[in-house]
């Protein structure tokens, strides 16, 4: 009877298990083993046989020029990623952890930015960077700062951080947004004592805001990791990796190879490339944080 | 009472089954096209309501999609046996030439043959779709690339049109000096600069020595390819001849200066001509031919076509298919096509009768008077031809030397030579 009943428990969980499981076996799984198997062939994705070549496509990867300027690109974009919208997103976090009038409402404005498609704000920021109506250019010629003005879009290595900075824009409130959760639940007793031993704001914020945000903090540095790893949306939009590949990022790389040069093979090659970076990085951060 | 209401429903129900019946009956036909332009999209719509019409055995279902977005699907669902019956894709080795050699595609040279569509087609739009000595498309949208001029800003100041490249030249020194930006280019849409690329090595190898290496070659090894490379992307630029920021701008900029008279020339292909007429209100646009570079080698103006179609080989219906693109090919739906999409069919359409711009008469006329040159596209792979594309913008921004670019397109060249990628005589 008890086994009964334990069966019967068990299989109740199941049933809320398997449609989850069957979804990402299908969408996630296979397909991550379906492309690492197609990386061993050359496939121009029309023909039914595939040509089996072995590790052929990773060994061209480290003689793609191409493919290490991309990668370049993406780690600049993380590491520019980390120091702008994370740090403005935990400065802001702060100030609105204090009790800010209207703070609800901030947050939100924040946020709205991240709830915008890539794709348009790829569309807004190409306008604000265009070089004879674009707004930038625009103020920089009121204010007589006429010499900073640049056609932002075709000029290096300006035209990766303006895409970066596109990017930061809509990241930053998502950052505000984690931080301040993390804020909030930290005890404010234990603020008040650091008060009460003498503790100044920075050594309030070194020895107690940080340490108490580090779950926080992790999860915001693996996001921001993936994200960068992963940006495409608005580099697709404002400048397809151009001009010159002076803005390719792994993934529109990785596009051009396996849909418009019909190296599926290659294409797949790098994407599981970019898996194993991703894990790697990933791995190695969460190892840290957890040994810290 | 009762009688009246029970005859209604009966002759209702009767209606309907005959409705389902012939609903039923008529076979459906899934048809992809590229044609989202707001001038062409209810052209082709109003070319498939004829066709049903006039085949009441036949409906349409029409579904449209960029360019790009034809790029990414098409080959996914072909391979995954979706049954499409027409598509209408790009015709160079590495589209309509890809599908066409992995089979996907019905060898349509018989069905040239049965309908006449042999004499009936252009030289041109068919051997574009011939692929290893079979025709597998019929090419559309015939087009050029041609130099749109201001007629008015040229008239006052005194302008002709140049027959010559030193001529050119000294226009472009007298737009310069008048404060003008002599070409509406920009190079940030990366494809941009590979039609200025094509009109020059046109202009600077003989025909002879391109087709052999674009039909039979491994390199790119004419000096002409050298030259075309340093006009347009050195020598062009540093003259001043493009806006300053050219390299930041889009096609779309690029236009905008030639409408906003800011530019008086516009170097691009005849797809623009619609778009010419609906937005040039403020002066009278014409074209020419961009003029020779060598005199002994004749004016050859690239010429491809927009897309071409093509019949699947799942289709169930290739009959039906085929009759659909014997009606594309009719005196009527030629007329919709000039008139109303705007484009130039693949067959003789005679003008007469037909309300048509003065611009759009020229550049159909100059059509079938120019000699048709090599549109670099269609001989190329999607691969060498984005290299080429980007290259150039290095070499714009100095990142590139024309000796690097000729290498780094070689090598691409030979790869896809030796996969047999390329076209060959």
């Amino acid at each position: 009877m008890r086994r009964l009943k334990l069966l019967a428990r068990q299989s109740g969980i199941y049933c809320f298990i398997i449609p989850a499981l069957a979804l990402y076996v299908v969408f996630i799984f296979y397909p991550m083993i379906h492309t690492l198997l197609l990386s061993f062939h050359e496939w121009n994705g029309a023909t039914i046989t595939k040509k089996y070549v072995g590790f052929a496509n990773y060994v061209k990867l480290i003689y793609d020029d191409i493919f290490l300027i991309s990668l370049m690109h993406n780690v600049i974009w993380l590491m520019l990623s980390l120091a702008l919208p994370v740090s403005l997103g935990l400065l802001l976090a702060l100030l609105l952890s204090e009790k800010t009038k209207g703070r609800e409402l901030l947050t939100i404005i924040y946020y709205l930015p991240a709830m915008i498609s890539l794709v348009a704000v790829g569309i807004i920021w190409s306008l604000i960077y265009h070089p004879q109506c674009g707004i930038l250019n625009g103020v920089l010629r009121l204010i007589g700062l006429d010499f900073l003005t640049r056609p932002w879009l075709g000029q290096t290595p300006w035209v990766l951080l303006a895409l970066i900075a596109a990017g930061a824009w809509t990241y930053f409130g998502f950052c505000t947004l984690l931080f301040l959760a993390g804020l909030q639940n930290i005890d404010p007793q234990l603020y008040d004592a650091a008060k009460v031993d003498g503790a100044g704001r920075l050594q309030q914020f070194l020895h107690i805001t940080v340490p108490l945000l580090r779950n926080v903090t992790t999860l915001v540095v693996i996001w921001t990791t993936i994200g960068s790893f992963k940006v495409f949306d608005i580099v697709w939009a404002m400048t397809r990796g151009g001009p010159h590949h002076s803005t390719e990022v792994v993934t529109s790389w990785l596009y051009k190879q396996a849909f418009e040069a019909s190296r599926v093979g290659y294409g797949a090659a790098i994407s599981i490339c970019l898996l194993a970076i991703i894990l790697i990085l990933t791995l190695a951060y969460l190892s840290y944080a957890e040994r810290e | 009472m009762l009688h009246k209401s029970i005859g209604v429903q009966a002759i209702g129900i009767f209606i309907i089954s005959l409705l389902i019946c012939s609903s039923a009956s008529a076979v459906k036909i899934t048809v992809w096209d590229q044609y989202t332009a707001p001038d062409m999209s209810p052209a082709v719509d109003k070319l498939n309501a004829l066709f049903e019409k006039a085949n009441p055995d036949i409906q349409i279902e029409r579904v449209a999609m960029s360019g790009e977005d034809m790029r990414k699907v098409l080959k996914t669902a072909l391979l995954a046996g979706e049954k499409l019956d027409v598509v209408y894709t790009e015709v160079g080795p590495g589209h309509m030439g890809l599908l066409a050699r992995a089979g996907l595609l019905i060898d349509l040279t018989e069905v040239y043959e049965r309908y006449g569509w042999t004499e009936r087609v252009y030289e041109f739009p068919r051997t574009i779709a011939t692929f290893d000595g079979k025709i597998w498309g019929i090419g559309n949208e015939l087009e050029y690339l041609t130099t749109y001029y201001n007629k008015d800003v040229f008239q006052e100041l005194g302008l002709e049109i140049p027959n010559s490249y030193e001529e050119l030249i000294w226009i472009c020194e007298k737009l310069k000096s008048k404060g003008y930006i002599p070409f509406g280019f920009a190079s940030k849409d990366y494809w941009t600069s590979v039609h200025p690329f094509a009109v020059f090595v046109n202009l600077l190898i003989p025909k002879d020595e391109l087709d052999e290496i674009l039909l039979e070659k491994d390199k790119w090894d004419h000096p002409g390819l050298a030259r075309a490379l340093e006009i347009w992307s050195i020598e062009f630029p540093q003259k001043g001849y493009f806006s300053k920021d050219f390299q930041a701008l889009g096609y779309n900029d690029g236009n905008m200066l030639f409408y906003t008279e800011k530019a008086p020339m516009r170097l691009t292909g005849t797809w623009l001509l619609g778009d010419i007429m609906e937005n040039v209100k403020t002066f009278e646009p014409s074209s020419f031919l961009f003029p020779q570079i060598k005199k002994d080698i004749p004016v050859r103006v690239p010429m491809v076509c927009g897309s071409g179609y093509c019949v699947p080989k799942a289709t169930l219906y290739p009959e039906e298919c085929f009759k659909y693109l014997d009606f594309l090919l009719s005196d009527e739906a030629g007329k919709i096509w000039i008139e109303e999409a705007k484009l130039v069919p693949p067959f003789p359409v005679s003008l007469e009768g037909l309300e048509l711009a003065p611009l759009q008469k020229d550049v159909i006329r100059s059509l079938f008077e120019i000699d048709g040159g090599h549109f670099i596209d269609i001989y190329s792979t999607a691969r060498w031809w984005n290299e080429l594309c980007s290259l150039m913008q290095g070499i714009y921004a100095g990142k590139e030397t024309v000796d690097g670019t000729i290498n780094k397109l070689n090598r691409i060249w030979k790869e896809e030579r030796e996969k047999g990628l390329l076209r060959s005589r």
